[in-house]
């Protein structure tokens, strides 16, 4: 009933701005195809799961399992810190890698000229 | 800079800058903090320093500077991977919440300190020696 709704103002609105402000057809398609992206985007958003609920899809044993066994297997207080080099040191370790090839790149370039 | 009041207020200053990264550093598994950004506070503290004092040296001891930093790159690499080196799933493992005793994770983030501490001092002067 609401999409029959819809269609029917599109549909007016269509004919209202064509016949009776004169819009070119080409302007008219461009701004409902931003109207529709716009109308995409904003019921993605919508859609989403909210921040910090117990729902979410990503609240699964991983989290979980970081925040009550990782003070007694890391040692660490700070659950960031435990996650970041503990748990996923192998990613800080790329990081490490980019920041060397970063100045390395930069040493290669400068000085060999 | 040939301004003489940032060199009498960054002298007694710089102290402070480099005792508060050195803190986060430190405090990486007990407090929000850590090696990146404990790490970037060494650095600028020094980056301002020598951006300070550091028309008075002469090329030498800046290309010094340029050479130590780049091996405390490497330093800080080997520091932050000693995790894979040592055989154990984890780490050795300290006593939770108290400061020295937390094991390979105070290491890493000691080397990851020295690393982007170095990177951002090498990347300065790399570019500064161009002139």
């Amino acid at each position: 009933m609401v999409y029959i709704f819809l269609a029917v103002i599109v549909v007016i609105l269509t004919l209202f701005l064509r016949f009776f402000l004169g819009v070119d057809p080409r302007t008219l398609v461009t701004l409902y195809l931003l109207g529709l992206i716009i109308f995409l985007f904003s019921f993605t958003v919508a859609e989403m799961p909210t921040f910090g609920s117990v729902d979410n899809p990503t609240f699964n044993e991983v989290p979980r399992r970081y925040l009550e066994q990782g003070l007694q297997e890391t040692g660490a207080v700070n659950i960031v810190s435990s996650v970041i080099i503990d748990y996923r040191a192998f990613d800080t370790m790329g990081e490490a890698t980019v920041l060397f090839v970063a100045i390395a790149a930069v040493i290669a370039t400068l000085r060999s000229h | 800079m040939h301004d003489y009041a940032t060199r009498v207020v960054f002298r007694y200053m710089l102290l402070f800058v480099l005792l508060y990264g050195v803190y986060v550093v430190m405090h990486g598994h007990i407090s929000p903090g850590g090696g990146f950004s404990g790490g970037m506070i060494i650095g600028l503290g020094l980056l301002l320093y020598i951006l300070i004092f550091g028309q008075l040296w002469n090329m030498s001891f800046r290309r010094m500077i340029l050479d130590s930093a780049i091996i405390f790159v490497g330093i800080g690499g080997i520091l932050e991977v000693l995790k894979f080196i040592i055989p154990h799933e984890h780490g050795p493992i300290g006593v939770p919440g108290t400061l020295f005793s937390v094991g390979i994770i105070s290491v890493s983030n000691f080397g990851i300190g020295i690393l982007v501490a170095s990177t951002i001092l090498g990347v300065y002067y790399m570019i500064s020696e161009e002139e």
